[in-house]
């Protein structure tokens, strides 16, 4: 059980400040989401998390202890991410991807046995890759990709999972399934799950809480119906957004504004 | 089969060498009864020898080109050690103008002004000198020789390939430079000490002629193919090259080739310079060849290159060498 | 979207129970239907293993078949008969002249064994620096080391020096020092902060690497009659190899062939780029230092002794991934063998063809190997990176 906490982290590109002074806190069990738009600062907060870029300033805490000072190999019995845009060398099939998240686990001297094997078919059974196993990355759609990079992440087997835009490349159909997936393994095995998401419906549905990023900064945090209402939505989106409510489970929802200037408009397009 | 191919190059050689030989030596008898007796001579296959020689002169040179020389040369420039050394020993060194930088024999002709290097000349040096005569060599053929013509210079080409082409060149030059009896004079003598070898080694059996390996360089072992003059030498001093039948040029054998011919003689190229004893040193240190005859024996030599591999007067001095070299027990040790 | 049928899911489960290494190869055999974790990878992984076996087996037959062949024939038996006197308990009487001794023994077996250590160091050091760069088109010499030792020969040629210490001369020391300098160099040149960009490695590679060759030309224009020495050693060539050679280059060629080997699997992960390398526990920066000083020190060993032999350290690993896969655990193994094996044959022709001398190494690599890796290309495509 993870424990992963920011504090007062501020994150530069050089001069260029991205991230400025963002603290939150994330329990075990609980699935937060980040927020906002483009640019905004979400996957440069999970680059942080997972100490892929030093915090100009601030410190990320993992269960009260400094990542920066565990050693990766430890880091990555803990956390696992799924990045974005994944650079996956093409000859290699997606069941030797998977196979690579098995990795922490094993010694330098280490190959993998029969329990590391199970486990990566597992995970490939969970995000239903299995019949990908054979196929080499070259041949796969982005959102195949994004599934097998889900399953290696899951064959990590660590108890806190990072994911940025997970759901980016998928249908609708993939998308549910994948957060249903995450969802229920953060319940069932108290999993502490960061998911930066660009899609605030399906933000909203799935995560326990949010914080809207807007320009590095915090702008709003706490459950998904204190944040997203039309007065943050506008504030951070800028017009144009209806925000209502999802008429079976009571959670905020948010679809294109329809209103009477903008439909006389469109009006001559017809 | 071996045999046959030595025979055959050996008898040319002999044949050209004796021809020269016999024709210089009359030629000798026929003046000095020509002058002694002040009679007329009927008929002379040479042209009368005079101290001065009746200008223009037309001669092929050892390139087969016709060259004409106007008058007598008073300004000569030479583009090869082997040339320069020619002129020095015919007695012309005050007419020349320009050397190599290689030509460093004798120690005078280091002063002389420079106008090139090996195979490059400086041609604006040539031509600001304007000399009467340009002694060049085979390897200035594709482009010195045609540029220097074209700028109106009388070039002769001196090639020699064997030792009789030697001679033949002294004898070419001294036409050309009125110092024809000079020339006949110093090829008789050279003809003479050739002879005094040729004739204990002409004789050899197969068997009583050593087998020779010359080693030019050591990385890759660098030997003399059979039209190389040093295999030449290496004949008339009565042994056998081991690398003849490997072709023409300068072959490069196998460590392996080396030990199978296992060689009674080896000799090693020394050169000028820094590492110029390499090859000699890399014989006397590997140690595979270390059964070979000539290193159980002790019959490992150096020799300086200048002596076989420069075609000048001194390859005679060289052949002398090679042949106390291989032939000890007749011509003496060398020390 | 795609679902696995359920009654092949039925048939994997009861496969997956299995695990690859408690599994004899017979059992591995049976195991090939359904679409189960066990075909989808042991029947690659057992294929791979099948040739490392059989190329041990012809690495070992290469090593004594080139022993037989040379500019000298020496009867088959003749050859054998001395090959196997030498082992220890065994006691044969020599029948046979010592100069044909000499000739197998000190000229040919010491000569064959470099060319086998020599081209499986440069496969392997190939394959290491395209898995590190993640580039295709890398190579042993990418990052200065043929121009570094190049330097190193030429000043080793042209010192006045004559020293045989270890029974070969100053040129390979000369050359092996100057090819760790030049790359410590770039590395210095390269490492910014704590972090070593592979982009700015290659470009000082290959700029050092420029200067250094222009040093090298001209003191190669200004070195007299050495001239022949240095460029017969520039073009690379196993004659003249020695024991003492051998004796200095197999420990550090197989030390260094070892480091790389245990660091496979980071190999793998490397490719998935240093970012999610990190995240999936890997040490990048620490292992990307050992893996460049490991390949590094491959490369400089074989270079120093036999000079620069081209084509041999970009091919093979290209090569051995369109046959047998990317899986690094299995490259560099298959690479020491296939690269060993290619350059004793290429070494026997360039020997053999025009004896007794002998055609530069370097030609005979490219003009041997190249026709074969367009043919596989051809074929093979899709495999290729």
């Amino acid at each position: 059980m993870v424990k992963l906490e920011m504090q007062g982290i501020t994150l530069a590109y050089g001069d260029k400040k991205v991230v400025e002074d963002v603290t939150f806190q994330v329990m075990p069990g609980e699935m937060v989401g980040l927020v906002g738009p483009n640019g905004s600062g979400k996957s440069t907060i999970i680059k942080a998390l997972s100490r892929v870029i030093t915090p100009h300033s601030g410190r990320v805490l993992i269960n009260g202890r400094d990542i920066s000072q565990i050693p990766r190999r430890e880091l990555s019995l803990l956390i696992s991410v799924v990045p974005q845009i994944p650079l996956l060398p093409s000859p290699f099939t997606a069941f030797e991807i998977v196979l690579m998240g098995r990795n922490p686990h094993l010694g330098l001297f280490q190959y993998e046995g029969p329990k590391d094997m199970d486990i990566v078919w597992q995970a490939m059974g969970q995000t239903s890759t299995q019949c990908l196993a054979e196929r080499r990355i070259s041949e796969l759609s982005g959102g195949e990709i994004q599934c097998v990079v889900i399953a290696r992440a899951l064959a990590q087997e660590t108890q806190a999972i990072l994911l940025d835009e997970p759901t980016a490349n998928l249908d609708i159909g993939r998308q549910i399934e994948i957060l249903d997936l995450v969802k229920s393994l953060c319940r069932e095995n108290k999993l502490t799950v960061v998911a930066a998401l660009h899609d605030l419906n399906l933000a909203s549905h799935y995560c326990d809480r949010l914080f809207l990023i807007n320009k590095g900064r915090i702008h709003a945090e706490g459950t998904p119906t204190e944040v997203i209402n039309t007065r943050n939505i506008e504030q951070v989106y800028g017009c144009g957004s209806y925000v209502h409510t999802h008429p079976l489970s009571g959670l905020p929802a948010v679809l294109p504004r329809v209103d009477r200037n903008r439909n006389s408009s469109l009006k001559k397009y017809r | 089969m071996r045999s046959r191919v030595f025979r055959i190059h050996n008898k040319r050689g002999y044949m050209r060498l004796r021809m020269g030989v016999t024709i210089f030596l009359t030629v000798s008898v026929v003046m000095v009864g020509f002058l002694g007796a002040c009679t007329p001579a009927t008929e002379q296959p040479v042209p009368p020898v005079q101290s001065k020689l009746a200008f223009p002169v037309d001669i092929t040179d050892q390139m087969g080109r016709q060259v004409r020389i106007e008058k007598m040369p008073e300004s000569i420039v030479s583009l090869a050690p082997g040339n320069t050394e020619i002129i020095y020993v015919l007695g012309l060194e005050e007419k020349l103008v320009g050397v190599t930088e290689f030509c460093d024999y004798p120690e005078a002709a280091k002063g002389k002004p420079k106008v090139g290097g090996f195979s490059i000349v400086d041609i604006e040096r040539v031509i600001e000198i304007q000399p009467d005569l340009v002694l060049a060599a085979d390897i200035h053929k594709d482009e010195v020789i045609p540029q220097l013509e074209g700028l109106g210079l009388t070039v002769l080409a001196l090639a020699p390939k064997t030792l009789g082409e030697v001679l033949d060149a002294i004898i070419l030059v001294g036409k050309c430079t009125g110092q024809q009896e000079e020339a006949i004079h110093l090829v008789t003598e050279m003809g003479n000490r050739i002879k005094a070898i040729t004739d204990k080694t002409r004789n050899l059996t197969q068997a009583d002629r050593p087998r020779v390996f010359y080693i030019m360089w050591h990385e890759p072992l660098m030997t003399v193919g059979s039209d190389a003059q040093i295999h030449e030498l290496i004949e008339l001093a009565g042994g056998i090259n081991i690398a003849q039948d490997l072709g023409e040029g300068y072959p490069t054998m196998n460590l392996e080739a080396v030990i199978i011919a296992n060689p009674q003689v080896i000799v090693a190229g020394t050169s000028h310079g820094e590492g110029a004893n390499l090859p000699y040193q890399f014989v006397l240190t590997e140690e595979r060849l270390g059964d070979v005859d000539a290193l159980v024996n002790g019959h490992v030599y150096e020799i300086n290159t200048d002596f076989v591999g420069r075609p000048g007067p001194r390859m005679v001095d060289g052949l002398e060498q090679m042949a106390r070299i291989i032939h000890p027990e007749i011509f003496g040790p060398i020390e | 979207m795609p679902r696995c049928p359920a009654q092949e899911i039925g048939g994997i489960k009861r496969q997956v129970g299995k695990g690859f290494l408690n599994m004899s190869l017979k059992q591995l055999d049976a195991s090939h239907t359904g679409r189960a974790v066990p075909t989808v990878l042991y029947p690659r992984w057992r294929r791979c293993v099948y040739a490392i076996i059989g190329l041990l087996i012809l690495f070992s037959l290469m090593l004594a078949f080139a022993t037989t062949i040379g500019s000298v024939q020496i009867p088959l038996l003749t050859t054998s008969s001395i090959l196997l006197s030498k082992l220890p308990l065994v006691d044969i009487n020599p029948t046979w002249p010592s100069a044909l001794e000499t000739i197998v023994i000190d000229i040919r077996l010491p000569r064959v064994i470099l060319a086998g250590i020599v081209g499986a160091a440069l496969a392997v050091a190939g394959a290491t620096y395209q898995g590190l760069f993640r580039n295709p088109l890398a190579d042993p010499y990418l990052i200065g080391v043929a121009q570094g030792a190049a330097l190193g020969a030429v000043i080793g040629f042209l010192l006045p020096v004559d020293w045989q210490g270890f029974g070969f001369g100053i040129v390979p020391v000369f050359a092996f020092i100057g090819a760790l300098v030049s790359v410590v160099i770039v590395y210095r040149l390269a490492r910014v902060g704590g972090t070593l960009a592979v982009t700015t490695l290659i470009l000082a590679g290959v700029a050092l690497g420029a200067l250094l060759a222009a040093i090298v030309s001209y003191l190669i224009i200004t070195s007299g009659e050495k001239i022949h020495g240095i460029i017969f050693w520039l073009m690379g060539s196993f004659s003249l190899s020695q024991w003492s050679e051998v004796g200095v280059a197999l420990p550090a060629i197989l030390i260094g062939v070892l480091i790389i080997m245990i660091y496979a699997r980071s190999l793998n992960l490397v490719q998935l780029g240093e970012e999610q390398a990190q995240q999936l526990g890997m040490d990048v920066e620490k292992i990307k230092v050992i893996l460049l000083a490991a390949a590094t020190l491959i490369t400089a060993a074989a270079v120093s002794f036999v000079g620069i032999i081209g084509f041999v350290g970009i091919i093979i690993p290209h090569t051995v991934r369109l046959i047998w896969g990317p899986d690094y655990r299995f490259l560099l193994p298959l690479s020491v063998l296939v690269g060993g094996i290619f350059l004793i044959l290429a070494d026997v022709v360039a020997r053999t063809v025009m004896a007794p001398s002998e055609i530069p190494i370097g030609v005979v690599t490219a003009l041997c190997g190249a026709p074969f890796f367009l043919y596989l290309l051809r074929r093979r495509t899709k495999m290729l990176f």
